[in-house]
């Protein structure tokens, strides 16, 4: 097995009383995707910050190649590249000039700087906006703008804070595009994102945070699978919602995953292919008017909410 | 390839930083509105000479008038307009999250902090160079001196600087207070400013001011070291916890400590260099005092791979309260040693001073290390008390001046009372004695708690390097 390129060791980060980052561990090699995922405050970007020197660990270890990041925090910047959830935009500033700044702060010369950034620029498709000013550019432009500060070294390590967010469907498909073509050229890529079916499409690894702990490491495969053997079944009704909720309710092996205008997806629990002839039977005669009744695979995210155990969204 | 494109552009000789930042400045509202309003004024101004050289009639007030106007004119962008700038240069950074990237490549905190002072600098030169004409033209309309106006200039400049590093030391603190307190300050002491500088030069052109060979070495040895503190306050305040910045803001404070007795040597009043000295000093020692405690391994490593002097220096040189506390008692008992040295204890009101300066600087730490430990707001508790017990001094002066009664002595236990009274000189000879031992008291104890509340960080750290880690690859 080769050496690990990221090593996280029983990582701490406390905030006075909160302990933000509570014990995490992980390994990862050189050259894969791996996705980090949590929700909101599970301490993804704290994790992500320490991982590129930004903060330090209150406890624990981080070493990129080998290197720790709270005693080598220089050479740890060379070989890692940050980009956060929000860029900043500077006033007064053009696509190009952001990137020869960058470019110069990296210590190249012109010619060298030159190279660089018209290979950034090229890859991330910003050279027909070089000139535009910064403030002025999409979300989507930014983000490849920010993609390509990122790249204008060529770090080994690409650790990137959900750079999907806020973009639209467009953007984002572009941005997802990028990722993969990074991951062609052997980057190790950590990236964390509220899109996970994105995830489960992009990353070899999946890494589950809850909390400040992890809660899984494994594939998205695994993942799916490992979660509970439940079946998923989407249910559609015809008029309103509120028998079909009742019915589910009163069924203590089913429970609402997704509530739909029109239906709910429901995980049945211990249940058999076989059994799910007698559920349509039974929401039929109990006079549910149901208009479609679909088995569906387990996505990511109903892993996510299984893992979590989050409580079901209200209605929409 | 060719060879124009392997060789350094102008801009490979600056630093990233200073090309960023005049890019963006040169364009920015605020010069481009500096630039035109001073140009105006200063076309404003000519039209006016050239009026008052036509008219032989003209009385000397409204000359003089008009020669006011013309330095206000150049005086309000450079000692203002321009300084004011640096509180966003970091500030407005850190919010929008821009500075955190910069760290990573390899610009330094410090770098990044001269860079902005620089920049804006480089911009403040721009208008003294468009002003350069009107000052000529001056000449030729007659009735001016055209070195003392460059000299005026000149002096203009480095206050410039002055005041611009300051506002990029401020530039990373948040607080509104801070900030409206400097511009205040600055509004009201811009005329008193620009009046020593005129009367400096005008003096020292009839021979009645200061000799210029004290002043000019002075300026040359302390504005560096002031400036580069400044960038450094500024640098500590930004960087990534594992960048040492106590070491060099520490090692500029000894230096101001230890150039004192040096100025005295080529010509300058023992006590003018003391208090320029200490001065320095108390700004040293209340940003490092300020410092919040967060052990880096690294750091205190790299003193301890070096034996026991090592060992020693980390006490005084490693970022943090505790080893500030550490840092303020070697520079007392230093500074006091040259004192004495210089004979300057043979004053009860010198010793007095003395003694009521480091009780000034300790006093409010203190406090605040005793009664609210864990504060993150060290610096605002510590400038709101000093403004609080300064208030206090001031009520109670004006009291005792009103009712006859002598009421000093309720205030000799805080030192800062006492450092502002001796320095007024309104503390009676007869009062002294008292004064002195109540403040030597005072000072003592308050080192004392300092210093005591350091020994559980010291023996915490120390346990943690203690604790074996593996090596690095």
């Amino acid at each position: 097995m080769p050496d690990p390129i990221i090593q996280v060791e029983n990582l701490e980060r406390d905030f006075g009383n909160v302990k933000a980052v509570n014990g995490v561990s992980f390994e990862i090699e050189s050259g894969r995707v791996i996705g980090f995922i949590g929700a909101n405050g599970a301490g993804k970007t704290t994790t992500m910050r320490m991982m590129v020197t930004l903060d330090l660990p209150t406890a624990g270890t981080i070493r990129i190649g080998g290197m720790d990041v709270a005693d080598r925090p220089a050479e740890v910047r060379k070989r890692v590249g940050w980009m956060p959830d929000a860029y900043g935009a500077y006033d007064n500033m053009t696509v190009w000039e952001y990137l020869d700044f960058y470019g110069r702060a990296f210590g190249y010369k012109k010619a060298e700087r030159q190279r660089r950034i018209g290979a950034v620029m090229e890859f991330t498709d910003l050279a027909s906006i070089a000139d535009r000013p910064m403030d002025k550019l999409s979300k989507g432009m930014g983000q490849r703008l920010c993609l390509g500060r990122t790249l204008i070294h060529d770090p080994e390590v690409l650790v990137l804070d959900e750079p999907a967010a806020g973009l639209d469907p467009k953007a984002r498909i572009e941005f997802k595009n990028l990722v993969r073509l990074l991951a062609g050229h052997g980057k190790t890529i950590f990236i964390s994102s509220h899109i996970l079916s994105e995830l489960g499409e992009m990353c070899d690894q999946l890494i589950f945070i809850d909390a400040g702990r992890i809660v899984h490491q494994g594939t998205t495969e695994s993942l799916v699978q490992s979660h509970g053997a439940a079946m998923l079944v989407e249910i559609r009704v015809a008029g309103g919602t509120e028998a079909l909720f009742n019915w589910i309710a009163a069924n203590p092996v089913l429970e609402i995953t997704d509530r739909m205008k029109n239906g709910a997806r429901v995980k049945m629990v211990g249940g058999e292919t076989s059994d799910l002839s007698a559920m349509v039977r039974g929401l039929v005669l109990d006079g549910i008017e149901v208009s479609g009744f679909f088995k569906i695979e387990r996505r990511i995210e109903d892993a996510f909410v299984d893992m979590l155990k989050l409580p079901p969204p209200p209605m929409p | 390839m060719t060879t124009t494109e392997t060789r350094s552009d102008f801009g490979d000789w600056l630093s990233p930083m200073l090309v960023k930042e005049l890019r963006q400045g040169m364009r920015s509202k605020i010069f481009m509105a500096a630039f035109y309003l001073t140009q105006l004024l200063m076309i404003l101004c000519v039209i006016f000479n050239l009026t008052a050289a036509s008219n032989s009639g003209m009385p000397g007030e409204l000359l003089d008038f008009l020669n006011g106007l013309f330095w206000f004119m150049i005086s309000v962008p450079l000692l203002f307009i321009m300084p004011i700038r640096g509180f966003g240069a970091l500030h407005g950074e850190m919010k929008t999250g821009t500075l955190e990237l910069v760290f990573l490549t390899r610009l330094s905190a410090w770098r990044i902090a001269a860079g902005k002072w620089t920049a804006i600098m480089v911009q403040t030169l721009l208008l003294v160079c468009a002003v350069l004409p009107y000052v000529v033209l001056r000449y030729f309309l007659g009735g001016v001196n055209m070195i003392e106006d460059l000299q005026s200039l000149l002096f203009l400049l480095l206050a410039s600087a002055a005041l611009t590093g300051i506002t990029i030391a401020m530039s990373p603190y948040e607080s509104k207070l801070l900030r409206a307190l400097f511009i205040f300050g600055l509004i009201f002491g811009l005329p008193f400013l620009v009046g020593i500088i005129f009367s400096y030069v005008a003096g020292s052109a009839r021979g009645s001011s200061l000799e210029p060979w004290p002043v000019y070495p002075g300026l040359a040895i302390f504005l560096p070291a002031f400036l580069m503190l400044c960038w450094e306050i500024a640098a500590s305040r930004i960087a990534p916890p594992a960048e040492n910045h106590a070491l060099r803001k520490r090692l500029l404070g000894l230096f101001f400590l230890l150039t004192a007795p040096v100025f005295v040597l080529i010509g300058i009043d023992a006590p003018v260099a003391s208090v320029a000295a200490f001065f320095f000093l108390a700004v040293v020692g209340i940003d490092a005092l300020a410092e919040p405690l967060i052990p880096v391994k690294s750091i205190d490593r790299f003193f301890f791979r070096h034996g026991v002097a090592g060992r020693v220096l980390s006490l005084f040189f490693t970022p943090g309260w505790v080893s500030a506390s550490w840092y303020v008692a070697l520079v007392a008992l230093l500074g006091g040693g040259l004192l004495a040295v210089q004979g300057q204890f043979d004053d009860d009101n010198q010793t007095l001073a003395y003694l009521a300066f480091f009780g000034a600087l300790l006093f409010p730490a203190a406090l605040i290390r005793l009664f609210k430990p864990s504060t993150k707001r060290f610096l605002g508790f510590y400038i709101g008390l000093q403004f609080f017990l300064s208030a206090v001094t001031l009520l109670i002066a004006m009291m005792s001046e009103l009712s006859g009664q002598p009421l000093f002595p309720w205030i000799c236990p805080i030192p800062i009372s006492v450092f502002l009274l001796n320095l007024v000189e309104l503390i009676k000879p007869d009062q002294t004695a008292q004064f002195l031992l109540v403040t030597a008291l005072v000072t003592t104890t308050c080192l004392g708690i300092l210093l005591a509340r350091t020994l559980t960080p010291l023996r915490d750290i120390r346990a943690a390097l203690a604790q074996p880690s593996l090596p690095d690859a």
